[in-house]
Formats: structure tokens, sequence, C-alpha cells
């Protein structure tokens, strides 16, 4: 595992089924912790990041049809209604109020069943198996060649500069 | 030819709502509603689940204030046992209540309201936010606003659990513990926290004179004020007893038993929203209008029973401003500075950390009500058990819900100010929300609804024909 000072976020309510793939797929991580386990995301989440190098934003998606890890951009969503922010505005407060320059990933993790309860559906289970081995390997620097294997590309622009994480193999 | 305006969504509160203004046929303002238009029905599907599992269940009806569900909840569960909580326990409710009110009041404050004072009520709503502060060398304030609600989360984190819904407080007591590293982080950061009050304070101060239009116009009318106060008159977020004062901040009613609350409120219902219309019984509905959170606890409250928070409420008191709506984020941002107080009195407490935090007993009463100063009012959770202890009634009596009242009387007080010849204009719609944003309502606790606020105004002809809307929000 490498040296990089990270915090992950993985997002989700483990009492509504799927939703909670999330949090599945990092407790298969084993000893991580830096993960954060939160049910949304709030803005404070973004005073976690000062000082990181990275971070990554994992979560369930109802419109995903596979396990994607990709760079994350800044971005306001939509008009800012309530308490709850997006991953890419989480990141946008990082960026413009706690000086975060580290790198920033969304991982989506398909989910299907949103139905009250703990138990995930056997499809969310299988994708957080793969999100689980995706996440390990991005612990272990080798991220990039598997994105480079399955054209889901990851690149320094989504860094804030060159954080030097691109020659893993 | 009369119209009708209607403002959807309602934006940066926390549910779904919509404004409706009605003008007269010389585009003057007649009347507003504003309509809740979403339902969630907790008292219902809680019904036939054991009283243990209700505050944990209750938690779940806000994302914002899960604490003080828990709170009222736990409390009613002590009623049922017939027991006191642990000396620890109670302190650890006290503790969190605190935690929270600070926490909750920082994301009204820095988070929603913020943008709307420091950028201006004229500013296009797209720039509004506080995404935007950035660009305006706002970069220390919003940290300061983060820092603030990232402390009081960390407490309740640290002790709960969870920052949402922790499984924490249960009928006769607490599952929490306090650790001495708690206490250390918690100090360290306390002077770093009473600067950003300080700031915080004289900014606010600077726009109540910024804006006094706002401030004359934006809710600004004599109601009841209802609040929970301790034997010393201070307020008192987890024990208190009942205080009402009027307009002219004349105590009306003092010592009342907020286990008997329905003696004093009743609750009226519209049929165009789903939130109800609570009112002081003796004065009838709509007249017994009152209103609650931060504004009403510092007005019915003869001191605050902390140094600093002491000198901003006597300086608070003397605006003579207890009926303006403007002024719940002052009031709001005094009671965030009494809260560090407060906190920083608690880990000087040693019971706070003992060990002994739950008193044990079977169900003993069949009716258990518990209350609390929840960050946006007074707020009841009543239920009735059957011999199993299986719920077979409960009741909510929500913050939010306590202002309805006031905030349709608040909203149609603005839109006469800023509506004229029938044409609403950008400032007036931001005003609009601005307006209901001063009670930082939570529709998801007061309809126990979840989601997002609306905002439309629809210009209605005689024949009930929308000649034009406007929208705006996430479905617009």
């Amino acid at each position: 595992m490498n040296s990089r000072r990270r915090t992950w976020f993985a997002i989700g309510n483990p009492l509504r089924g799927d939703d909670g793939v999330a949090q599945h797929a990092v407790s298969l991580l084993r000893g991580a912790p830096f993960v954060r386990q939160v049910h949304q995301l709030t803005p404070e989440l973004a005073a976690d990041l000062e000082g990181m190098d990275e971070a990554v934003f994992i979560d369930a998606d109802a419109s995903a049809a596979a396990v994607t890890f990709e760079p994350l951009e800044c971005a306001v969503t939509r008009p800012l209604a309530s308490h709850h922010l997006a991953p890419s505005e989480v990141l946008l407060l990082a960026r413009s109020y706690f000086g975060f320059r580290g790198c920033a990933y969304l991982c989506r993790i398909p989910a299907t069943d949103f139905d009250l309860g703990k138990k995930l559906s056997a499809e969310a289970t299988k994708h957080a198996e793969e999100a689980s081995h995706i996440l390990k390997l991005r612990l272990l620097g080798a991220v990039e060649d598997l994105q480079d294997d399955d054209a889901r590309t990851l690149s320094s622009a989504a860094c804030g500069g060159d954080h030097g994480f691109r020659n893993s193999r | 030819m009369t119209q009708r305006i209607v403002i959807q969504p309602v934006t940066r509160i926390e549910g779904h709502a919509k404004v409706t203004i009605q003008l007269s046929e010389a585009g003057e303002v007649t009347g507003a509603r504003f309509h809740v238009t979403e339902f969630r029905g907790f008292e219902k599907f809680c019904e036939g689940r054991p009283f243990s599992e209700m505050p944990g269940l209750m938690a779940r009806i806000c994302g914002i204030c899960p604490i003080s569900h828990i709170l009222s909840s736990a409390k009613a569960g002590d009623m049922l046992l017939g027991v006191k909580p642990p000396v620890a326990a109670v302190l650890q409710r006290r503790l969190l209540a605190e935690a929270q009110v600070l926490q909750s009041h920082a994301l009204s404050f820095f988070h929603l309201s913020s943008p709307d004072l420091l950028l201006g009520f004229d500013a296009p709503p797209a720039e509004r936010n506080l995404f935007a502060l950035a660009a305006r060398g706002e970069e220390a304030f919003v940290r300061n606003g983060i820092m603030l609600r990232r402390m009081g989360q960390q407490i309740i984190e640290s002790v709960g659990g969870k920052r949402v819904h922790p499984n924490w407080g249960i009928p006769g007591g607490v599952l929490g513990k306090v650790t001495p590293d708690l206490k250390q982080q918690v100090f360290a950061e306390l002077p770093k926290a009473y600067q950003a009050m300080r700031e915080a304070l004289d900014r606010m101060k600077h726009y109540i004179d910024l804006y006094p239009d706002e401030v004359e116009h934006m809710g600004n009318f004599p109601t009841l004020h209802v609040g929970s106060v301790n034997a010393n008159g201070e307020p008192d977020l987890y024990d208190g007893r009942i205080r009402i004062t009027d307009g002219e901040g004349n105590i009306i009613a003092d010592h009342l038993d907020p286990r008997r609350y329905f003696d004093y409120f009743a609750e009226a219902a519209e049929p165009w929203s789903f939130m109800k219309f609570p009112y002081y019984k003796p004065l009838g509905y709509p007249n017994g209008m009152y209103r609650v959170g931060p504004l009403s606890r510092l007005n019915v409250a003869s001191q605050m029973g902390t140094e600093k928070a002491q000198q901003e409420w006597i300086e608070f008191r003397q605006r003579r401003s207890a009926n303006a709506a403007f002024h719940y984020h002052l009031a709001r941002l005094i009671e965030m500075l009494a809260a560090l107080e407060r906190i920083e009195r608690l880990f000087e407490d040693p019971n706070l950390i003992g060990a002994d935090t739950r008193s044990r007993a079977h169900l003993n009463e069949e009716e258990g009500i518990g209350s609390c100063e929840a960050p946006r009012g007074i707020l009841f959770h009543h239920y009735r058990v059957d011999p199993q202890g299986l719920v077979i009634h409960a009741n909510l009596l929500i913050a939010t819900s306590q202002n309805n009242l006031a905030i349709n009387k608040t909203v149609e007080q603005t839109a006469r100010r800023y509506i004229h010849n029938a044409h609403p204009e950008e400032g007036m719609l931001n005003r609009v929300e601005a307006a209901i944003r001063c009670y930082d309502p939570c529709l998801s606790c007061s309809t126990h609804a979840l989601g997002q606020m609306p905002l439309v105004v629809d210009a209605v002809d005689p024949d009930g024909k929308t000649r034009w809307t406007l929208r705006r929000g996430p479905q617009s």
C-alpha cells in the first residue's frame, strides 16, 4: 500500500438495501482507517480533505450498468437547496475553501433495490466485490493499469497537479 | 382581474413546499399561503412497534436534528418506564442537545442563509450560494461555518457513534460514552470557535444595519413566543418548563409542564397544506399564533446563564426587535455561542464520564410524553402503548409546524411589501424565500416528510385559468 494521504467516503444508508453497497464494498477492504462511512455528503466533510492527496467517493448508483472508477470534477449539479451535497460539490468546497489539491475519483457501484432492510441484492453483492477489488488495486497503486486495460482512463487531469501515481506498474 | 402568484420550489430549506400569492385586480397582494406539499406519516407507521424502538425509529425523521427526536422520544420512554435516567445520562443528553444546536444552526446560518446576506437579496439565484462566496473573498467566513458545524457533528459522532441517526438514546438513559480524548479535542478547538462566533456576530449585526427594509417587512409583526426555561429563567434545551410571552414581551404563561402540552396547544388543519397549524388554545385559531425557535427562546428568557452569550443577549434585547423574523439569524448565532459555553461547562463536569448511563425498569405507564428544545423550537413526542409496550398511538408536535401560522403571515407581509402591479421581480422571489428561511423550516420534520422544498408563482384569472407561472429550483 503506498503512502498517499487519502480520505475515502463510502456513501449510503445500509438500512435501505443496495444503498448500503458502498459501505459493504469498503468493509471487504479490511483495515482501511481512511474510509469514512457516511449516510450522505454534508458540507463539513469537505474539511476532511484538507491536506489530503486523494479523495475517493464511493456510492451506489441506480443508473450505472457496471462498476466504474473515474476522475471526479468539481461541479454544482443543481441549485443548492439543503444540507445534502453531491460528491462534485463536496469536492468544490474542498478545493475552494480547504486548499485540497489532490486527486479525486468517483467509484459508482450499480444498485437496483432500495427497499427497507439491510440485505443487498445478489447483483449488488457481486458488484460490491468487484468494486472492492478495484479499490484494493487502487491502494496498491495498480489501478491505472487496470483502467488502461478497461478503457476507464484515469488521468492526471483529474488532479490538482502532478501527484505522481501514474507509474504504478 | 384577480391573479395568483405561485413560487415553486422554495429553495435552501429542508423539504418540499410552494408559495401562492393572491393578487387583486389592481395587482396588489390580497393574501398568501405557504403550502407544504409532502407527507410521510411517521406517526402512523410507528404504531405496533415496541416503545423501546421509538428513539431509533424517530431519529430517522430528520438528518439535521435526529438528536432532538431521540431526546424527546427517549424522555417519553423514561415516562413509560417511570424512571429518571442517571446523572451521566442526563449530562450526555444535554451535551448532545447543545452539539446539535451548534451544528444545525451553523448549517442554517452559514450554509443556507449567509449567501442572501453576503451577496445581497437582489443577486441572481445562480450566484447566491455557498460556492460563490469564495469568489467574493469570503473563504474564512465559510471555513468558520464549516468548522463550527464539524465541531458539533464530531461531538455527536464521538458520543453517539454516528453523526446522523446515532443509535444512542434509549428509554431510561443513553448507550454512549464520553471519552477524555473528546474533551481534549473540543477544548483545543474552542478558542477558534469562540473567535469564529465573534466574527459572525459582528457580521450579522452589520447586516441588520444594512437591510433595514428587510428587517422591517420580512416577518415583523407581534405574535406570542414559546420557549423552555429553567428555574432561573435561562434557556433550557433539555428539560425546561414552558414560558409564553406576548408580542410586547409580557409573560402570559409560565412554569407550564411540557407533559401537559395538549392543555395549551391545539392543531388546526387546512385543506391546502399537509402541515398542521398549531395555536395557543386560550386565544383560539388563528389568533393564538405563536412562534418558537431561537428568536422565541431569547425572547422568553430572563437571562442566558453563560457569560459571553449573556452580553450578546443584553444587546439583542436592547434592539427591541422581538418580533422581527430577520432576527432569527442573530438569535441563532447567540444560541451557538451559548452552546459553546455550555459544552465547555459540561465537559468540566466529572459526572459526564460516569459509567452508569441507564436506568432499567419494566413498563410502568401506558402514556409517555417527552419534550426538548430542538434547534428550530420546542418538540413534543407523545405515545400511548398497550400492556405489551407496543405503540398504539403517537403524536408529534414539531417546531416548524408550530411556526406555520407565522410563516404564512411572513410570506404575506413580504409579498405585500415587494410585489406591486402584479409583476413579480427576481428580488421579490428571493425575499419571499429568504423570509421563510429565517425560520429555518424543516418540512421533513414537520410533515415527517422527505425531500426538497418547492417555490411556484401562478397568475390565475377569476375563471381559474392560469395566465402565467414562475418556477425555480430542482424541478424547473
